[in-house]
């Protein structure tokens, strides 16, 4: 049911994992909205690894009908659920730009869940199907 | 990711085209933070923008500092509706001008 994709937690597995979620969702029929979250979700997910994830080297995806996501990765414990996140608020002069990326996730998902398991971060999320 | 510019009755005039990402705002980020740096008035095309992610954001939030700073103005146009929901869902909306139509963005540079 689900298709899974395994890459080296590196920037240019991020264009990888973009292509691909996009191409799942047009395989899919996943419309639209959904599309566009999921796409966002996993980009968001997998930046953290590669930009902050201390040492990662593996990234695995999983996307499923529904639509879920599951993102592993074997870099150093971090809790997307958990980690506090802010919209930008405020004169632009005081934006703290950081947690943008986990605003969105915690945001454009409608379930989020995490595990840490033999080594590994693993985050579900899941997402409307319209 | 592409950055087109060009100065055109005194507003600099940046069209975007693809994905404003990690790699995208990396591409431009150069670029567009020297063109903020000139001129006041800047008029910034999303129409053909497909996908934003924070990375863009952060471009967008550091382009509008600097010319915001300059004491100039600046306004997005055309997001697309994921687009337009990923602005609005990190309170970029309530800092950046955008507009729906060139025509209304213009407004904006020239009151």
């Amino acid at each position: 049911m689900g298709d899974t994709r395994a890459l080296p937690a590196t920037l240019e597995a991020l264009m990888a994992l973009d292509d691909w979620v996009v191409a799942w969702c047009v395989a899919h029929d996943v419309p639209a909205r959904p599309a566009a979250s999921v796409r966002l979700v996993l980009h968001e997910l997998a930046a953290n690894v590669v930009l902050h994830g201390g040492g990662a080297s593996v990234l695995r995806a999983t996307l499923a009908p529904g639509v879920m996501l599951v993102l592993e990765d074997d870099g150093v414990a971090f809790d997307p659920v958990a980690a506090v996140s802010a919209p930008v608020s405020g004169s632009i002069e005081d934006v703290a730009i950081g947690g943008l990326g986990l605003h969105l996730i915690q945001t454009q998902s409608r379930t989020l869940e995490y595990r840490r398991e033999a080594g590994f971060n693993r985050v579900v999320a899941t997402f409307g199907s319209d | 990711m592409d950055i087109h510019h060009e100065m055109v009755d005194g507003i600099t005039r940046v069209r975007l085209v693809g994905n404003l990402d990690i790699a995208g705002a990396d591409k431009i980020g150069l670029v567009f933070n020297a063109l903020a740096g000139n001129g006041t008035r800047m008029l910034v095309d999303l129409r053909e923008v497909g996908f934003l992610a924070s990375m863009g954001i952060r471009l967008l939030l550091t382009v509008g500092k600097t010319v915001l700073r300059r004491s100039g103005k600046i306004v997005l146009l055309g997001p697309v509706p994921a687009v337009r929901e990923v602005l609005t869902t990190t309170g970029i909306d309530a800092m950046l001008a955008i507009r729906a139509t060139e025509d209304e963005a213009l407004a904006v540079l020239a009151g």
